[in-house]
């Protein structure tokens, strides 16, 4: 069996000082292997959002130990995270995060500017195709206040696969669409899953996605109260 | 560590922001701009004063308290004030000092006239000044032509006549027959030449041509009457005439007056004031060797009684010097601003981009990489607006030379360019240009590099 890809024991994440100071994470046991595609439910401010970000190697002030591909965030420094980010994970955000001023393809091909594996020209095919099969071909020099809701949010899903992450952390990315366009964008997911098996971690209030789910996930308040194949 | 990025959203960002980072820029430019000027101006003309008005690369050393001056060549009586041999040769021993020439005044009346065939017109001095300078002191290719014409196998005469067109029968006082000589050689100051072409030549409606035939290498004719002058006879020796020419121009010649060579100047002060006036030189050049510890030397000659003749060298050093700093300051002053403008534009700019910067940072910026992306933008604004600095404080010397050349009249020493711009100095511009940017962008890019992308990314708006 592979080594998971994720590992975290007794996960804490506190905020704030002194008597101010409160959990937003807390004991989290969790293995995540190759392949699954995790839902991650639990009401606001639950702990969803700091969860992704410690998976992601944006955050490295935890307790408890955590292993992500390999790398324990703690003990690697930032130039190793950063790589491993750019290398092997990709996000996709609630609100989009595309730049304003950058046409769709120039913004799915933004991860190879700090890649060293994907020439420009490369980078730039690889966009296409990606553009493509998102169902935006054609729609390459867009800006993104050109497009809807959900366009932009397939721009950034390309974005996120450009260099084919190990892992792909999506935080509430229907939150921001309307119900086709978000019906249309677990369609892409679930087949992104099924064609390419990335892993898949999605935080959500969203139960259409659901349907693509191998694992849920329930945290509340800061704690995993559920964890159950789906 | 991806430099190619880093090059990638700097390009990018400069396509994007040019206008504010043009403007951050301005101030920059303007400082290194008026540094580079000034500091130009301030060499340009100190090179002028100590290369050509009061040369320092040698120290002259005369004994301490003395004016060799006109009541000098009077007294007579006294042994004159000067620096015995085994003096020279203890200070040609010490280790700063590369060679030590010895300079010999005439110590005797006399007077020069001549100038009737390159002015048309006969000039002269009741009242002349010489001295004789070692040879190897005079720079070539002058040295070869400045040497004692005296003979021992010239043709024996009595009256110039007897001698070819331009020589002259050289018969010291109470000899029976003299030998025909060529002219005595001898040199003139540029002090001297700017004075006559540009002051006395004028006055007397004369064509200002001193400079000119000398930088053709022709000559100047005189006569020098030896031991008589408008203020006495000199105390032995009969007066007589000598011929010499003026070979050229040389920083070694006195000031005012001419140089001949050391051996005529022996010979001559022999005839005129005795032995002893011959035997001790007046003073003593002292060649400094390169790195030489200068300081040493002048302890070493203040020990012995001698002190330098000319501090005026040293004081125009030390007067640009200062108005070099203080206009270096003022555009200190100015830099200073520029790095404070270039911090402000460079601090909304980053607070502006926060969200990309955090985005970038997702995608795999380092933190590293987004501080030099910072430093990055500051470094091409600082060198860039640098070298415009540098550039227009270069295309203005050229406007002011030019003015210059048009506008001011003629003076002593008026130089072909006011400004001296070495390759350092153009460093040194770009470089505080490049400086002033990258203090501006310091702080600037420590907060971008410290944009937390899990808070800003995290948030519900786009
Ligand atoms: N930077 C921060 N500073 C202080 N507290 C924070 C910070 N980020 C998150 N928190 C707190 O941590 C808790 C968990 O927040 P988190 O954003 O992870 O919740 P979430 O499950 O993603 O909620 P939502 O569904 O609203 O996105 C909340 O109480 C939140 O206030
Ligand atoms: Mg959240």
């Amino acid at each position: 069996m592979t080594p998971p890809l994720v590992v975290a024991r007794g996960l804490t994440r506190r905020y704030g000082e002194g008597a101010a100071q409160r959990s937003a994470l807390e004991g989290l046991e969790l293995e995540l292997r190759e392949g699954e595609a995790v839902l991650l439910f639990g009401p606001s401010g639950s702990g969803k959002s700091t969860l992704l970000a410690l998976l992601g190697l944006l955050d490295r002030q935890y307790e408890g130990t955590l292993e992500v591909l390999g790398c324990s965030p703690r003990d690697a420094t930032d130039e190793q995270l950063a790589l491993l980010r750019n290398d092997s994970i990709g996000f996709v955000f609630q609100a989009f995060h595309l730049l304003g001023h950058l046409g769709a393809l120039d913004n799915v091909c933004l991860p190879a500017v700090f890649s060293a594996r994907l020439t420009p020209e490369l980078a730039r095919r690889r966009g296409l195709e990606l553009l493509e099969r998102l169902g935006l071909g054609g729609r390459e020099g867009a800006l993104p206040h050109e497009l809807s809701g959900g366009q932009r949010q397939r721009v950034a899903v390309a974005r996120a696969l450009l260099l084919s992450p190990r892992l792909l952390l999506c935080d509430e990315p229907t939150g921001n669409l309307d119900s086709a366009s978000g019906a249309r964008l677990a369609e892409l997911l679930a087949e992104l899953h099924r064609d390419q098996a990335t892993t898949l971690v999605i935080a959500t209030h969203d139960e259409r996605l659901a349907a693509l789910a191998t694992r849920r996930l329930l945290l509340v308040d800061g704690r995993l109260l559920q964890d159950a194949a789906a | 560590m991806s430099w190619r990025g880093l090059g990638t959203l700097t390009r990018a960002e400069l396509r994007r922001t040019r206008g504010a980072l043009s403007a951050a820029g301005l101030g920059v430019l303007l400082g290194t701009a008026s540094l580079t000027f000034f500091l130009g101006l301030g060499l340009g003309v100190r090179a002028t004063l100590l290369e050509q008005v009061f040369p320092i690369d040698r120290v002259e050393l005369v004994p301490a308290q003395s004016e060799v001056g006109l009541l000098a060549l009077l007294g007579g009586r006294s042994a004159p004030p000067g620096v015995d041999e085994q003096t020279a040769e203890e200070l040609r021993r010490l280790p700063a000092v590369e060679a030590l020439y010895p300079k010999l005044m005439l110590r005797f009346p006399s007077m020069a006239r001549g100038g009737k065939e390159v002015l048309g017109q006969e000039l002269g001095t009741h009242e002349m000044l010489a001295d004789g300078v070692d040879p190897e002191l005079v720079e070539p290719p002058l040295r070869a032509r400045f040497t004692d014409p005296w003979s021992a196998e010239g043709k024996p005469c009595v009256t110039d006549a007897e001698c070819a067109d331009r020589d002259y029968c050289e018969r010291p006082s109470g000899a029976a027959t003299g030998r025909c000589s060529r002219p005595v050689p001898a040199l003139v100051s540029r002090y001297l030449v700017e004075l006559f072409d540009h002051g006395v030549a004028p006055a007397h409606g004369l064509p200002a041509v001193a400079g000119e035939l000398l930088s053709h290498a022709e000559v100047i004719p005189f006569t020098m009457t030896l031991g008589n002058s408008l203020l006495g006879r000199a105390p032995q020796g009969s007066e007589r005439r000598v011929k010499l020419q003026v070979i050229g121009v040389s920083p070694r010649a006195i000031d005012l007056g001419v140089t001949v060579p050391l051996a005529v100047a022996r010979r001559w002060n022999t005839e005129y004031a005795g032995a002893a006036a011959a035997a001790r030189s007046s003073s003593v050049v002292v060649q400094l060797r390169r790195g030489g510890d200068a300081s040493r030397v002048l302890e070493a000659a203040a020990a012995r009684g001698l002190q330098p003749k000319d501090t005026r060298a040293r004081d125009v050093s030390v007067l640009t010097a200062g108005i070099m700093a203080l206009l270096s300051l003022v555009s200190g002053v100015i830099l200073l601003v520029a790095g404070l403008n270039i911090a402000h534009t460079l601090r909304s700019l980053v607070a502006e981009r926060r969200q990309e910067l955090a985005l970038y940072r997702a995608l795999g910026a380092s933190a590293a990489l987004v501080r030099r992306w910072v430093l990055a933008l500051a470094l091409t604004v600082g060198a860039s607006a640098g070298a415009a600095g540098v550039a227009l404080a270069w295309l203005l010397s050229l406007l002011v030379d030019w003015r210059a050349a048009v506008d001011l009249p003629a003076f002593p020493f008026k130089p072909a360019s006011f400004f001296a711009f070495p390759p350092w100095l153009l460093a040194l511009g770009v470089g505080f240009g490049v400086l002033s940017a990258l203090l501006g962008a310091a702080r600037p890019a420590w907060r971008a590099s410290r944009v937390d992308p899990a808070a800003v990314l995290g948030r519900q708006d786009g």
